[in-house]
């Protein structure tokens, strides 16, 4: 069992491989292929400024494939903040379903690659409040806003990235930091918050309210009122 | 002092280019490209069916993420780069043409799965399931890259060569021959079935150094504390684990399994080569997968770690499997009929 195809070398004859030219040009792709993987099997956390440069360089061959990893954490965790346990929250602030709160992942299994997508997605705004990559950030916030009102003429929802913080190993001594309580609302940060409102003619609008390490400058109520006007 | 260097040297090209033919144009057995063909089919497949639930939540007309909303993320993205994650998704603008893409998507991954048309269905779900990983790049996690990655393999393989409607159909047409066997072993044995296979180790092996490199960067590998990030967190593990924290040698369990998991991926990259290794390393990789995926949640991923191994067993030992598995069905169907029952002796 588990025996696997290690060419023998007594069989392993001329006569058995393939012509020369068919070699020579497969030798060339591979020469080619494993350089782009071993570049981007290598700088899939930390790159150089060469790595970088090479990167960028190889793209149209290693991006189309999927070769390129696009900083994938397969380090798993460094136990840096953006990579704890993220969610995202989004509040109704008025019309029908005024009050409401929807919590994304809100559906599938645990394991599931259907509730895996919204963790990451989650995960990729909270990365992006501690970059402060406000773009991204008001870019999802408003994709995020336009699907919860997309049965609504107009309305306003608050969206919110919320990390849930895991609890500390000495479990023994329950602090009010640190309750026994995994899901106990002292675990829980709110790393970004955005207005989305959409009005009268259909246009979605945002207005980031508070991000990580920021003081919001508005209150619910404020936003409510639709303060940024 | 000239002759020797220029010999050695002259050795050197000559061992290299020896042992690098050997290792990627030796034709081998394509049973086991035929397996693979199976286990990537059903992964593929998994892997679009995850997405029939939420597909107009995502990617439909007022979905979560908009054609726009990516782009615009891509372009302004510095992390992302943008301009080469191609799909077809995007350009498809109704949620009728998403279901229709998506049930053809389906279509094509069961027909690769059943080996119809291999040549031609292994191209197509690899670009199909490239559609969706490009589509949402940002959703992506640790399983589609590796998921790709051996769908791109399979593409270069005769993979339809056994077990398949291919291979069948192969046999309607020529009666006499077994299988269209080019091998006096009576084999269909192809020099692009070991250049897949191989392609896919060293691939697979490059993944398993990224993991241990990588975690070897961070403090909490070092400490031994990683593991409790996944074991503490409540949102996504399947198991409740965080009991052990209470217990006095609690830490070192935590410890003992980060450590191990470095050594374990490091162990991989190196051994797995080795032919007496070979079975412990995949023993360990089903185990070690089968508790991280407990452990954390990502069952997806670690299927498809576990899964990776198949690249590295033989097609002999998959025929040994089949055929044993084969004469055991055969023995049951010819098994001699129970002798009916007689009626008592009054």
């Amino acid at each position: 069992m588990a025996e696997m195809s290690t060419p023998n070398k007594a069989t392993a004859t001329a006569d058995q491989l393939p012509g020369q030219a068919f070699r020579s040009f497969v030798t060339l792709f591979l020469l080619i292929h494993l350089f782009c993987v071993i570049i981007s099997l290598s700088s899939v956390n930390v790159a150089s400024a060469l790595q970088i440069k090479l990167l960028d360089t190889l793209k149209p061959y290693t991006q189309l494939l999927r070769i390129d990893l696009n900083s994938t954490r397969y380090h798993f965790t460094y136990a840096d903040d953006h990579e704890q346990s993220h969610s995202i929250e989004i509040e109704f602030l008025d019309g029908p379903r005024q009050g409401e709160t929807v919590s994304l992942p809100d559906v599938g299994i645990r394991g599931s690659l259907r509730r895996r997508r919204f963790q990451t997605l989650a995960q990729v705004m909270a990365y992006g409040a501690s970059d402060g990559n406000d773009a991204n950030l008001a870019e999802f916030a408003k994709a995020l806003g336009a699907n919860s009102l997309q049965d609504q003429t107009e309305g306003a929802v608050l969206v919110r990235c919320r990390r849930h913080r895991t609890q500390p190993r000495n479990l023994q001594v329950a602090t009010k930091d640190n309750p026994r309580d995994p899901f106990d609302e002292a675990y829980y940060t709110t790393v970004y918050e955005a207005r989305v409102w959409k009005d009268k003619s259909g246009r979605v609008n945002v207005l980031k309210m508070s991000a990580t390490g920021e003081v919001a400058p508005l209150t619910k109520e404020g936003a409510k009122n639709g303060a940024s006007n | 002092m000239g002759h020797p260097i220029s010999d050695y040297f002259r050795r050197l090209v000559e061992e290299t280019a020896a042992s690098w033919n050997r290792f990627w144009f030796t034709p081998t057995d394509a049973y086991g490209v035929s397996v693979l063909r199976v286990l990537t089919g059903a992964a593929a497949l998994l892997y679009l069916l995850g997405w029939t639930p939420g597909l107009t939540r995502w990617f439909g007309v007022n979905g979560i993420l908009p054609v726009q909303t990516v782009t615009n993320v891509l372009t302004v993205g510095a992390d992302n780069g943008a301009g080469f994650q191609w799909s077809y998704l995007s350009l498809i603008h109704t949620n009728g043409g998403l279901w229709a893409a998506h049930v053809v998507a389906i279509v094509i991954a069961v027909l690769y799965l059943l080996g119809v048309y291999s040549r031609l269905t292994s191209v197509l779900t690899f670009v199909v399931v490239l559609g969706y990983t490009h589509r949402a790049p940002m959703l992506a996690d640790m399983f589609e890259p590796i998921l790709c990655m051996m769908l791109f393999y399979m593409c270069l393989a005769p993979s339809g060569a056994y077990l398949s409607f291919d291979s069948r159909r192969r046999r309607r047409v020529k009666p006499d021959l077994l299988q269209s066997p080019n091998d006096a072993d009576g084999l269909i044995k192809s020099a692009t079935a070991n250049l897949a296979t191989r392609l896919m180790q060293v691939h697979l092996v490059g993944f398993y150094l990224a993991m241990g490199l990588s975690q070897l960067g961070g403090l909490d590998w070092w400490n031994g504390g990683a593991m409790w990030m996944y074991i503490a967190d409540s949102d996504s593990r399947l198991i409740d684990l965080t009991s052990i924290a209470r217990l006095r040698s609690g830490i070192f369990f935590v410890n003992a399994w980060t450590h191990g998991i470095i050594l374990f991926e490091l162990t991989y990259a190196v051994l797995i080569w080795k032919r007496l290794t070979r079975p412990l390393l995949i023993g360990v990789s089903v185990f070690m997968w089968s508790a991280f995926a407990l452990v954390s949640g990502r069952i997806p991923f670690s299927l498809l770690m576990i899964l990776g191994n198949a690249a590295f067993i033989a097609p002999a030992a998959y025929r040994a499997l089949a055929q044993r598995f084969a004469s055991q069905k055969t023995a049951e169907t010819t098994k001699p009929a129970q002798p009916a029952r007689q009626p008592a002796a009054v």
